[in-house]
């Protein structure tokens, strides 16, 4: 079978090309890592979730490099030895399924950082050769068809909108939020509440939040998370136009003499390798295994990986550093009952220093901790490098879940791509597949840690209104694991960048990449927002232009 | 870890840790004797707390340590602890219940070995306190109880996130 399009991954950067192309007659097929697990098979289970290798590969079989500094050497340190996973989530609708939700908009600046802040020495840091106004109507369609809840926030870096309100009304609020607001109002900070892809009120297949408190890191049981699977995949199936593979695991793209893809190889989870022809092909199989595919599909017109003949491909790979400052607060900032509430949303966020005149800042979101006990009861087993046991441990454990909740903000800055900072392959180290993994190399630039820690005297400030008194921070220019971005970025000129302006790759006409490897620089806030509304205008693009493309 | 520190008790000799022949055996008798001491003094009943009994420390342990999805070197490092332990202190089961808590807090934190062993069945041990009771611990929910924790619902039918 000869499919018209053949998507790589299931996850936000897939879900709109699935969707959209579907819906507009064209054959898809879906090639899915992972399996195709259903609503029903969910569940609020901490071991399965969160303790154990149920949604990811295991790291002895699958892993990554992870590429540090280490006294001026770089050093690379497989995953399998550090437990420092860099998987996200390997089923039916990728990553997407356990996000926390909080959905922000790049804002029109994010667009044009080295017009406005200039080119620091050792940056490499471009402009989008994309508008904020270009992409505005596909957030604006995102929130509608993935579903955002929230209500417009006013500060002076808010984003223009074209729609007034969010679809969905917020959702219900904890009562800590009147603590923020008052000790926010009294700092003279904006208080702006998080828009969420998290549905208010029942929506055709999918019911409201239901607030199960155990929301972030848990894929949904009402469907009222907008991952790729619910909000889009789903629905593109009634078309009849979708063909789902999981278990499929690509490890190579196959060009013929024209330089065209002709067919995808995967294994299956029994190993053995099949192969997918197809016209047309959108990877998005998250930012790390995107460049990686691309590098291990080597052929004679691409000798050093496909769409890499300008070198390009895995460069200036994106993360967000920053940190968490944590505040404990127990009936001294509020009553009992009313803080230990479960599963209602904080939805505070920071923004005022999203932006300063000298530099680019970034963002705080205010979140409890996640309901996790077996994390949460883990982390208390330690009394400074001392090891509690026997009534010390007990007690501490009664003491702190029945008297006291953590409130964490999370400062999220922008990553300056630099030399040191990208995704590679190495052939000495390889999967159970034998396919080699990719390399991350993790070098921070360096201004980007003074940013975290002048948003770190911000959120302290804020604990310190609120007369919090036990505040713990933990700043770090390390990359988060969860958040992927970067290594094929677009731009208009195919010597420094690997994508055009439709992410369709400069040097193959039927290859696009649709994840969050496009992205010439992440912003301060999660991609996925972003991700869906990028993967929403090529699936526009390629809509209108099939034909054109195809010749 | 160091392990040759916590060696240093007994002149037990060490021989080369091959994990596949230690995961067929998996617990002796003694073992598991060893166990459910060490997890009475690591989680002793309290006033609000129940004890490793109560919430089925050990049985958690036993029925999950040969799952897939547990932490290879997790469970080498409980079974080869468990023999360094057993081989540094082979009189530990026929002490006094006060002098086996003597021994346990006098190693702790004055030996880096104890102490790495000791916090992985701690963890363990709250893995038991506080996972779905689908695994064998938290029985009756008596450690989401103590703690007065809000569970999530739905909760699993079946253990690690299988398909209905």
């Amino acid at each position: 079978m000869m499919y018209d399009i053949c998507v790589i991954g299931s996850g936000a950067g897939a879900g709109p090309i699935i969707y959209e192309l579907s819906k507009a007659g064209f054959k898809v097929c879906v090639l899915e890592k992972g399996e195709a697990y259903k609503r029903k098979d969910f569940s609020k289970d901490e071991i399965a979730t969160v303790r154990r290798d149920i949604y990811t590969p295991k790291l002895d079989e699958e892993y990554h490099t992870i590429e540090e500094n280490i006294d001026g050497k770089w050093i690379k340190f497989p995953t399998y030895e550090t437990g420092w996973s860099f998987w996200n989530g390997n089923i039916l609708g990728g990553s997407s399924n356990f996000m926390s939700g909080f959905f922000y908009r790049l804002k029109p600046n994010d667009f044009k950082l080295k017009t406005i802040y200039g080119k620091a020495k050792g940056s490499n840091i471009e402009d989008w050769p994309i508008s904020y106004e270009e992409l505005e109507p596909f957030y604006d369609k995102v929130e509608k068809i993935v579903g955002v809840s929230g209500k417009p926030s006013f500060y002076k870096h808010q984003e223009p909108r074209s729609s007034k309100n969010f679809p969905f009304k917020p959702l219900d609020e904890h009562p800590i939020v009147k603590l923020i607001d008052k000790a926010s109002t009294q700092l003279a900070y904006s208080i702006v509440k998080t828009p969420r892809a998290i549905i208010s009120k029942n929506s055709n297949h999918r019911s409201a939040c239901y607030y199960s408190n155990y929301c972030g890191s848990y894929a949904c049981s009402s469907g009222a998370k907008g991952s790729s699977r619910e909000a889009l995949i789903l629905p593109s199936l009634k078309t009849n136009n979708v063909t789902i593979i999981p278990n499929a695991f690509v490890y190579k793209l196959n060009v013929n003499e024209e330089k065209k893809i002709i067919s995808a190889n995967y294994y299956t989870k029994e190993k053995k390798s099949k192969e997918i022809k197809a016209k047309l092909f959108v990877v998005a199989a998250q930012a790390v295994e995107t460049s990686r595919l691309l590098l291990n599909s080597k052929s004679e017109a691409f000798p050093k990986g496909l769409a890499n003949n300008s070198g390009n491909v895995g460069k200036n790979f994106l993360s967000t550093a920053g940190g968490v400052v944590s505040g404990t607060f127990d009936e001294t900032n509020m009553e009992l009952k009313q803080l230990l509430k479960p599963g209602l949303f904080v939805n505070r966020a920071i923004k005022d220093f999203y932006y300063t005149k000298d530099f680019k800042g970034g963002m705080i979101e205010l979140v409890f901790d996640h309901a996790n006990p077996i994390k949460r009861a883990n982390s208390l087993k330690w009394d400074g490098s001392k090891l509690l046991i026997g009534k010390a441990l007990q007690d501490k454990l009664y003491e702190k879940f029945t008297k006291t909740r953590t409130l964490n903000m999370e400062i999220f800055v922008d990553w300056t791509p630099n030399d040191n900072s990208f995704i590679s392959v190495d052939e000495k180290y390889k999967d159970k597949y034998g396919v080699p993994v990719a390399n991350i190399r993790i070098g921070a630039f360096k201004d980007d840690i003074k940013i975290s820690k002048f948003l770190e005297e911000k959120a302290i400030a804020l604990f310190k209104q609120m007369k919090v008194k036990n505040i713990n921070s933990n700043i770090s220019e390390l990359p988060a694991q969860n958040l992927l971005a970067g290594g094929c970025r677009f731009g208009d000129d195919p010597k420094t960048s690997v994508l055009n302006k439709h992410c369709q790759a400069h040097e193959i006409n039927n290859l696009f990449i649709s994840d969050a490897s496009f992205m010439p620089t992440g912003g301060s806030v999660p991609y996925t927002f972003t991700i869906y509304a990028n993967s929403f205008r090529i699936a526009e693009y390629i809509k209108k232009n099939y034909d054109k493309i195809m010749t | 870890m160091k392990r040759r520190e916590f060696i240093k008790f007994s002149t037990f000799t060490f021989i080369a840790f091959k994990s596949t022949e230690v995961f067929a055996k998996v617990f002796t008798k003694e073992d598991l004797l060893i166990l459910e001491n060490l997890f009475e003094i690591l989680f002793p009943k309290t006033k609000e707390m129940p004890s490793s009994k109560q919430f089925g420390a050990l049985s958690f342990l036993v029925k999950t340590i040969n799952h897939s999805s547990f932490n290879n070197s997790d469970k080498s490092f409980v079974l080869q602890g468990l023999k360094d332990f057993n081989s540094s202190f082979p009189n530990f089961i026929n002490l006094e219940k006060q002098k086996k808590e003597k021994l346990i807090y006098e190693i702790v934190n004055s030996n880096d070995y104890a102490q790495s062993w000791l916090s992985k069945l701690v963890y363990y041990g709250i893995e038991a306190l506080l996972g779905d009771p689908i695994y064998g611990g938290n029985k009756n929910q008596i450690g989401w109880q103590s703690l007065r924790h809000s569970v999530g619902y739905p909760r699993p039918k079946l253990k690690y996130g299988q398909k209905l």
